[in-house]
Formats: C-alpha cells, structure tokens, sequence
C-alpha cells in the first residue's frame, strides 16, 4: 500500500512541477498532496536525516557495533558463569525444583537422567573488577575490565535457528530485517564508499561439522535491499561479482551504469517500484566499492605488533582472529555495523576437547579487538557484543565421565559481554542460582538486549518503526526494556 | 453532618454521564425534523418522541448538575455562565415540546429548535471549559515554534527542579514497579509520605530530614543515596534540593516567584539550561561544508548540536574557515587522517561546545595543543602524531579533558610512565605490547595445483600476508635455513626435485618447512591392471552415491586429484581412486624400469569421508618365474592427533630396485576397518576407504 502511495504521491507532483508547470500554484498543491512530508522531501537545505526517521531521539553514546556472534550457543559454565556447586554435586540429577518442567530438545528428552556438572577448567578472577573466567580464555581474562558481563541473559528459542533469527531480528520466524538493516535504516550511513552492514565469517575449530549459517541472518527483511547485510569473504573476491569482467576499464563500466542508471529511472518513473530506486544506488554503491574494498581488505599496512596483538591467525584470511582485524580496519573506515559470526560453539559431546579448540580460535583476537580499539580511541563509540544464541544446560548430555561430558541447549540463562559504546566497564550484571539454571537477579530479555543496544544509538526502540503489510513493525516487536544499570554514566 | 447533602453531591456526579442524552437526541430529534420536511414524509410521531425524550433528558441533566454545583469545588463564578445556560436550554427544550403539540407550529418550531441547539452548544461549550480547561481548543500552540525561554519570573519548584532531578537520578529505583526501601520518587504525594524508614522531612530541623541527610553522606557509606556505583547529584543539584527543603518550599506544590538578581534564580536558570539552547546552524554554511567533504550529522533531534567529520585527506584554510560558521554548534569535531597541521590548529580555541576532537594521525605537533584551550573538551585523540610530553602537559595547563587518545606519539615509555602517575586514567598510551608473545610465521605455500609435470615447470609461492618476509628454499632435501636460496622469482624446475621451504623473519619464529615432492613424468607406464573390484559405492554427502567404476586411469593421468572433502562435488572425487573392504593392487608393465629409483604413491586421509592411509605399502616385482617377490614395503602408523575435519593429503615413496623386473605389482595393505584408537572413536568399527590419485614410478 504504502508503495502505491508513494507512487501516486511522485507522480502528483512530477505532474504539477514538472510537466504543467504550474509555478506557485503547483508547488502549493505538491505540498498540499503531501503535507507532512511523508514522502520525498522537498526542503531546499542539506538533509542531515542520514535514514527517513527524525532520528536520533537523544544524544547518542555510539556510532558503531562490532557484533561478535559466537554461534551455536557457547558453553557459559564453562567460559565465564562460575558454578563451584556443580563441581561439588558432579553427577548427582538436576532437582525437578530447579528445572520447573522446563522444555527439553529432542536431543535429551529421551535421557532418563539429568546428572550435573561443573566445568572440568579452572576458574579464577581477573582485573580490578574481580571478574571470574575459566582458563579457556587467557587473553580475555586480561582484559575483564574494560568488559561489561551479563550473566542473565535469556531468550526464548531452544533450537538453533529460531534462536539466530530471534538474536539477529527480534523474531523467530524468519522475514525481519537484522539489526544491522534496522540500524542501517534508522541511522543511516558513515561512509558512502562502504556499506553500512558489512557480515565476516569464520569457521569454528570446535565442531566437526557446524551449524550452518545462512544469508538471511544479515537480510533486509522487508526493508529496502540498500540495507542488507554485504558479506566480505577471505581470499581474493572478498565481494562476489564486484570487480568488473577482463576488458572492462574503469571509464567503460562507468559509461554502462550512467547508461543503465538512466533506463532504469525511465523504468521507475513508469512502474515507480521502489525497488528500482534500490537497485540503482547499489550499482552506485558497487562501483564506488570497486576501490574501497580492496584498500580495506589489504592488510599489508599493519605493522607486525598489531599482527602479533591478534595472534598467529590474524594473517591466515578467513579465521576468526583476521575477522577481528579487518572489523578494526572497518570500524576506522566508519561502518555503521560489522557483524562477525563464528561457527562450532554446539558442544553436544566430546566438549572438553572441543570448546578449548573453540576458545583458542576467538579469545586472543576479541582480546586483542576491544583494546586495539581502546588504544585508537575508538572504543568510546564503537559498541562490541561477544555472545551466542542460548547457553547450554549445566547437566551432561550423553555419558558422564570423568573426563568427558557434553550439554545441550539452555535458553533460560546465559553470558554474553559487551565492551565499549557507553556500557559500564568492569561489571557484571544479574546472576545465576547455584545451579547456574535459572536467573535469579536481573534478567535481560533478548528484546532488552536490542532495545538497550539501540538506546546507545540515540534511538527509542519503541519508535523506530517501519510499516509494512499492514501493520508496524519494530526490532523488539511488542517488548524489551532498556536495561539502565549496564550504562556507563 | 448533612448526609443529604453529600448524597445530592455524589449524585451529582453523573452529571457529565446524563448531559450527553439531550444533546444526542436534541440533534437526532433535529435530523428527524429535517427529513421529514425535505423529503415529505411523515415522522411527526418520532419527532414527537424525540422532544419529549431531550425534555426528560434536559431536566435530569439540570438538576444532576445544580446538585454538582453544590460541591464546594466548584467556584460559582466560573460555572455561572454554564448554569443559566443550561436553564435556558432548558427552558427552551420545553418549548418545543409545547410547541409540537400546537397547531399552527411548522416555522415557529423549526426556528425554536435551531435557537435550542444553539443554547445547547454554548452550555455545552462552557461546560467542557470547566472540566478541560479553557486552553484545551486553543489553536495557538498549533503553529507555535518551541519557544526558547530566557525570561522567567516563576517557577513550579516540584515540577520544573525536583521531579526533573529525581527523574534523572533517582526513580530508576524508586518508582511503581521497582520501590527500593518501599520509597516512591515519581509522585508528589508518594515523596511527602516516604519509606519503610519513615518520612524524608523533618518539619522541626529541615536539614535532619532523611532525604538531605543521606545525599550528604561519605559515599561509602551504605545509606549514602544515589549508591555508590549509581550517577551522583551534581553540587549544583545538592544546593537545588536543599534548599527546597530548608526553605520550606516541599511543603507544596505550584508556582513561586523568582526574584531578580537572586542565587536561587541563577541556580535554577543554570539548572534548567536557560539560555544554554544553541540556535541552529545556518542551512547554506551546512550545504557547502557537506559539498567540500565534511559529514555532518546531528547530535540529537532537537538540540541544534552537530558532529562533524572531514571524509577526505587533504583541508583547505577555505575549508576551516567555513568551518568557523558552524563553530557555536559543534560538539565533536573528527579531522583525523588529514593534513590538518599546526598553523589550522589556531582555530580550535574557538570552538565553544566541542566535547570530542580528534586528531589522530595528522600532522599536528604541541604547537597545536596550546591551541586548545576549550573548557568544554571531554576527549582528545591525538594518536600517531609527533605531539610530545611538552605537548600534553601544556594543555593540561588550559584545558581540563577527561581522556586523551595518545598512542604511537612522541612520548617515550619513561614519560608516558611520568604522565600516568599525575593522572592515571587520563591518558591511553596503548596496549600492543599486551599480547605481544613471539609469534610463528605459517609456513609457504605454492600455488601450483598439480605437482607432476612434463619437461618442466614453474613452481611459484604465495604471497606472504606478513610483510618482507624471505621464504628460503632447497631442492636437493636438505632442510633449508638462513643460508638456502632465497626465492624471488618462480622457480624453473627440469627433474624430479623434493622442494623445502620456509618462511623466516626478524623478530618471528621461523614457520615449519614446507615439503612438497615435485615429479617429473618420464611415462615408465606401458600398461597396467588394476584388480579391485571397483562396484561399491562411496558416499560423498548425506544423498550423493557413486562408485569409482571405469576410473582406473585416473592414478596414471599424471594430474594430481583435486582437494576433496565431505560434500565436495562428484567431478572432483572422481579424481581420485577409491576402495573399501579390501587392498588396493595395481599391476604395471614398465619401461625401462632400470631407470626408476623410487615409487609414489599420493594419497588421502579424511575421517568425514571414512578414507584412512593404508596400514602398508608393498612393492613387487615379478621374477622370470613368474612369481610376485616383495622388493620393498613401507609401514604406515596411525596418525597421532589428526584433526576429524581436514583432509590430508600426503605422498608415500619407497625406494625399489627394478632392474630385472618390468612387470611391477603395488599393494596398499587396508585396515579394513577403522583402527581403535581415541582419534577414530567416532568411526570406530566402520569400514575403510584407500583413496589414490596418483602412482608415480620415478
């Protein structure tokens, strides 16, 4: 509908302005028609409004997110939530007190025992801020006060996908955009050269044969296509199909898109599909990043203390650690949002093994993320989150032994942190009963997460809507909270 | 007490229920009248009933309303007017009814009732004015700009100071949903009351009351209000409160007076951001500043502050003095990575409100910070410049930031300790050196996707992704160091060669050495058989089967197998040779088999694919008689730590002696079976693949 609109709208006062040429009389009608500029403006002055929306409501804390998705649902018991009680009643069955009748995955519904465990890694505190870590994390546990724990993090998906969708677009079904597209909306662009929603992959050690991920992660959902997620692979193209074919110079390929630019208006000025309108800024968009990606991509400038600050991988392309320092190199280029996802934190069985494989991929290269960026002074604004869909269950999947147990999915807590951005520094918020299952202080909803993350970008949650299909859409849906007490003053 | 007073005044009050039933069946009643006479159909029986209903309701609506008017709440001077109104109404009303019950009524009825309705939208009108408020349909507001206040004479205490400081500090944990200490700070009556300890005053000694008492107490104490860890009251929002206490004003709420030239006012003036309001900047400065370069975004909607960055590399003096048009309204300022230099830093002295200036890697030096000279500062970013200790403490003389970005600049390590201990988390020298063990270099790679060649070849490395890093080589075996060549350019090869290589740079741990046998084809092959039966089938995914059926050829094809694993696509698996259940055996009838030293076999070991290197290999050669005698065997030992997902790609060489054998038969022993070591458990007791691409007779 609202397209139809928009299409009658622009064609009213194409009409009035440009082909009768009514002077005075027409430009009062095409504001008549659209009276409170719902539609393109017509204002004679720069737009400072990067996206459609009056935004943002108040002075914003940050200007940039680095998401460091940790997927497949990251063992909390045994990285950063200290259960020393689990240790002590290792392989005793979880109390029904404590489970509540909690829904179980198909994967241990069948079990008829729920045996409990602790970490086999060992604990300890780290900083001023006293923050435990298991070893599994050495580098992290470095730099625990600059980061801002939440231990009662919650959601409401059991199952990978849904819990993805869910974290990335406030909704488990699939068809909303992502945060990202959201914010790349709202908020506009820093840098035209780039996009503003820009998705790094990496493939876990952990897990044999991970979780796959899947575009519509970094979708626009019903947005316009400009705020998709653009993802940037290792190796030579980092964006498919960008460099132009062999025998096309620079000169002729800008020839052929002035060219197509124009078919293309003449398209839209028939059908007024805004989509087209999309289409050609992203030839636009393409074109310019025909020199900005590889300069970006380029790594060849960085000095050999900020690749030995990354660690062994930051040079091999497509591992976490190089991720985290090309999300540097573009957060300093003024991405709005680079989203990062590391596969394999699904440790079922064999978890030991696999999440020390796990942590040795990501810890030294979010370590050596959050304070390149402090030292560069960009972490006043850039806001990092390292954190999975869902947690996992403080009882063993499988057999327990002693050496070897696994765990399956837990949605009712977990720990995620966030450093940066104007979150408190060396803290911890909310806790966990002894069990580590349920929460028992301060929970934080997903829906709380995204709204206390927009919050930081000068934008009320509750009012940045999108109409579509009849109804408003928001990125926390009908609910979430801005959580006040994670907010550096 | 008169108990029939106060029942006629609660009864009273469903005046505004029953003042509706008139108006609606007045108005009905009108439409019927307008029907009838218009459209000539008879209604007078309706209409009939619809006078007298507005009657009835008239009467009801009156008397609730006399009985309303009796509660002393009501001032009779501002409801008087409403009152005879609605007499009038009244009134009026049982005229029509008198009036549609005469004879001769038609005109004198219809103009009666349009003078009722009339009466009626006056009282109507006055009445709403007395529950809404006579501002309620005012139109002024409507094209009003938000008026920035300089002047003000009153003030609403509670409202306008108060709530707005305990809004900001304090009902995060006092409100309806979260009351610590069971104490509400979100409504006036709430505040007077207090908590679980009782209430916040003390009429009798104002300053002893809780809630002055517990702002002033040392931080670490317990009761010390906001906690510790919260946002504290500024010393200006201490003095506002306490002197809403002390002067009694918290006894009430509403207006009072301020009087001119009087601490309070200046407080309240500076407390509520008085003349603080920045004008907007002006709409052409902006349009040529975004035109040469600068980003401009607001820095929130409606407080005209703006946050300007320059996108490009090199400013113009045009450039800062456009810049100099908008200086009232900027509040960050970014010139990062420019040619910003010492002589443009005059400027920033003259940048009222900037809170954020960043000049990292610029060409600035400490002439530019006895620039800035900005009370205002909050953080400076002067990172990678040639700014010096000098520098920073100059600034620190004028100008009071609360972080300063300073790595990578002059200051040494000692100054930078020197600072830090004046000021310890003023300054951010950086952190590199945090995780800065030895790292090992990973070890060259080439590019070359098939290592078996005719005549010659090319072999060329990757480029290194670390910089200046010399990959030293040999060809002959021996294990290369410092003192092996050098590689430069593509290296030609003419024979068969065993290629080492590694990766070496100062400050780096040398890589491992890479080790890649280049083979030369020198078609020794002049037939051969292999004797597998090649029908089973090998799974490549969850759906995908094939056999390796017909692609006997492919071990002789002189290309080496493409890298395969789980999933990959059938094309490439069908370069490779697969058996499962039992060894692999190929027969070769050779040429000149006294030229040939050595046999190679390439081979795969992947578990996502059940495919294991074989447990032996065995070369034999046929003797005069007939028979198979064993020249040479090679035992292959189960790998120790093999990574479940990758595939490793491996050559297996046996030295032979052939000179009396021309028919040569090669055996790779199968495990049959996955061995039973921890690596394997979860192949455990499945059967296994020998995967071959290539047998090379050199």
């Amino acid at each position: 509908m609202e397209e139809l609109n928009k299409y009658f709208l622009n064609n009213n006062r194409r009409h009035f302005l440009k082909n009768l040429g009514f002077g005075i009389g027409g430009l009062a009608l095409g504001s008549l028609v659209d009276p409170f500029g719902t539609g393109v403006s017509l204002q004679n002055g720069p737009q400072l409004q990067a996206g459609p929306l009056p935004l943002p409501h108040f002075a914003p804390k940050a200007k940039r997110v680095i998401y460091l998705f940790q997927s497949g649902g990251p063992s909390q018991l045994d990285l950063f939530d200290y259960k020393p009680y689990l240790n002590q009643y290792r392989g005793t069955d979880l109390p029904d007190s404590i489970r509540k009748g909690q829904r179980l995955t198909g994967m241990t519904s069948g079990q008829d025992r729920f045996p409990v465990t602790g970490s086999i890694y060992n604990f300890k505190q780290y900083g001023e801020s006293r923050a435990w870590v298991s070893d599994l994390m050495p580098h992290v546990s470095k730099v625990v006060d600059e980061l801002c724990f939440v231990k009662s993090m919650h959601t409401e998906a059991i199952n990978h996908d849904p819990a993805i969708t869910f974290f990335q677009t406030g909704s488990q079904l699939p068809g909303r955009p992502s945060i990202g597209s959201w914010m790349s909306y709202g908020l506009g662009s820093l840098n035209d050269n780039l996009p503003s929603f820009i998705v790094l992959l990496s493939t876990g050690n952990g897990k044999p044969q991970p979780q796959p991920l899947y575009s519509r992660l970094w979708g626009n959902g019903f947005l316009s296509s400009l705020h998709q997620g653009v993802q940037f692979r290792s190796g030579k193209d980092p964006v498919l199909y960008l460099q132009n074919p062999e025998g096309v110079s620079k000169n002729e390929r800008r020839k052929m898109l002035d060219h197509l630019a124009s078919l293309n208006e003449a398209q839209e000025k028939t059908f007024g599909d805004p989509e087209i309108n999309s289409r050609i800024s992203n030839y636009e968009m393409a074109y310019r990043m025909q020199t900005s990606v590889p300069e970006v991509m380029d790594i060849s400038d960085e000095p050999d203390h900020i690749l030995r600050m990354y660690g062994k991988n930051s040079y091999t392309p497509g591992t976490y650690a190089a991720n985290c320092l090309l999300a540097r190199r573009l957060i300093e280029k003024d991405v709005r949002f680079v989203q990062l996802y590391h596969t394999g934190w699904d440790q079922h069985d064999n978890l030991p093994a696999q999440i020390k494989r796990q942590a040795e991929d990501v810890d030294q290269g979010t370590a050596a993320l959050i304070m390149d960026l402090k030292q560069r002074g960009l972490l006043e604004d850039t806001l990092v989150i390292w954190g999975g869909e869902f947690g996992r269950t403080n009882y063993c999947q499988g057999r327990l032994t002693d050496t070897d147990y696994g765990r399956d999915h837990h949605p009712r807590s977990f720990t995620i942190f966030m450093a940066g951005g104007g979150i408190k520094p060396g803290f911890s918020y909310g806790e966990t009963d002894d069990f580590g299952y349920n929460i028992v202080k301060d929970p934080m909803h997903v829906h709380d997460l995204q709204a206390t993350l927009l919050h930081q970008f000068g934008v009320d949650h509750e009012k940045m809507i999108y109409k579509t299909q009849g109804r408003r859409f928001r990125l926390t849906d009908v609910s979430g909270e801005v959580k006040r007490d994670i907010l550096a003053s | 007490m008169d108990y029939t007073l106060e029942i006629l005044k609660y009864v009273g009050k469903f005046h505004p229920l029953v003042l509706h039933l008139p108006i609606g069946a007045l108005l009905m009643t009108f439409l019927l009248v307008l029907v009838s006479r218009y459209q000539k159909v008879s209604l007078e029986k309706a209409i009939r009933v619809g006078v007298d209903f507005s009657l009835a309701g008239a009467l009801l609506a009156t008397v609730l309303g006399y009985f309303l008017s009796l509660d002393t709440a009501y001032d009779f001077q501002t409801l008087k007017f409403h009152f005879w109104a609605g007499i009038v109404t009244l009134i009026l009303s049982f005229s029509l009814s008198v009036l549609h019950r005469m004879k001769e009524k038609n005109n004198l009825f219809l103009g009666a009732f349009v003078v009722t309705l009339l009466a009626l939208s006056v009282t109507g009108h006055k009445g709403a004015q007395i529950t809404h408020g006579e501002e309620y349909l005012s139109t002024a507001s409507l094209f009003e700009k938000p008026k920035i206040m300089v002047q003000k004479d009153s003030i609403d205490y509670y409202n306008e100071v108060v709530h707005a400081i305990f809004e900001d500090k304090c009902i995060s944990c006092h409100n309806a949903t979260k009351s610590k200490s069971d104490l509400r700070l979100d409504r006036y009556d709430l505040v007077l009351k207090g908590g679980e300890r009782g209430s916040m005053f003390d009429i009798d000694n104002k300053e002893k009351g809780r809630l002055l008492t517990y702002i002033y107490l040392p931080l670490d104490d317990k009761l010390h209000m906001p906690p510790k860890n919260k946002t504290q009251l500024t010393e200006e929002e201490q003095w506002l409160l306490t002197h809403w206490v002390t002067s009694g004003t918290y006894l009430k709420e509403g207006s009072m007076s301020l009087v001119e030239n009087d601490t309070l006012k200046s407080k309240v003036l500076s407390f509520l951001g008085v003349g603080k309001q920045v004008e907007p900047a002006n709409q052409s400065d902006l349009a040529k500043l975004m035109a040469s370069g600068f980003r401009i975004r607001p820095n929130a909607l409606h407080d005209n502050l703006l946050k300007v960055k320059f996108m490009k590399k090199q400013l113009t003096e045009d450039d800062i003095d456009d810049l100099l048009k908008v200086k009232n309204q900027i509040i960050e300022l970014d010139l990062s990575h420019t040619n910003f230099n010492d002589k443009m830093a005059s400027v920033l002295t003259d940048f009222p409100r900037i809170r954020v200036l960043r000049l990292d890697q610029t060409k600035i030096s400490d002439a530019a910070m006895a620039s800035i000279t900005n009370l205002s500062l909050e953080v400076l970013n002067v990172c990678r410049t040639n700014v010096s200790r000098q520098g920073l403490m100059s600034l620190l003389e004028k100008s009071k930031p609360k972080t300063i970005y300073a790595w990578n600049t002059s200051v040494d390590q000692k100054e930078q300790k020197q600072l830090a201990s004046i000021a310890p988390a003023l300054f951010n020298f950086g952190t590199s050196e945090l995780f800065s063990e030895k790292l090992s270099l990973s070890a060259p790679k080439i590019l070359n996707s098939n290592t078996i060649f005719k005549d010659s070849v090319m072999i060329e490395f990757e480029q290194p992704k670390v910089k200046n890093i010399k990959i030293h080589y040999t060809l002959d075996g021996s294990e290369p160091d410092e003192n092996a060549a050098v590689y430069q350019t593509p290296i030609m090869l003419k024979s068969s060669s065993m290629l080492k290589a590694k990766s070496i740079k100062e400050g780096w741990n040398d890589s491992e050495v890479f080790e890649q046998m280049i083979f030369e084809n020198k078609n020794h092959i002049l037939n051969y058989q292999v004797n597998n039966k090649l029908d089973r089938s090998f799974s490549i995914s969850h759906h995908v089967d094939f056999t390796f059926e017909d692609n006997q050829a492919i071990i002789f094809d002189g290309k080496k197998g493409e890298r395969v694993y789980r999933g990959t696509s059938i094309e490439h698996a069908k370069t490779w040779l697969g058996v499962v259940e039992q060894d692999l055996e190929v027969e070769v009838k050779l040429n000149e088999p006294e030229k040939i030293n050595y046999v190679t076999l390439s081979l795969l070991e992947n578990q996502d694919m059940k495919t294991i290197f074989p447990k032996k290999i065995k070369v034999f050669g046929k003797s005069p008689d007939g028979k198979y005698v064993l020249l040479n065997s090679l035992s292959i030992p189960v790998q120790k730590q093999p990574d479940e997902r990758v595939s490793y790609f491996r050559d297996f060489t046996l030295e032979v002696d052939l000179k009396n054998h021309k028919d040569v038969k090669v055996v790779a022993v199968n495990h049959m079976k996955f061995p039973d070591a921890p690596v394997y458990r979860k192949q455990k007791n499945r059967n296994s693949w020998i995967f071959m691409d290539e047998l090379i007779f050199w």
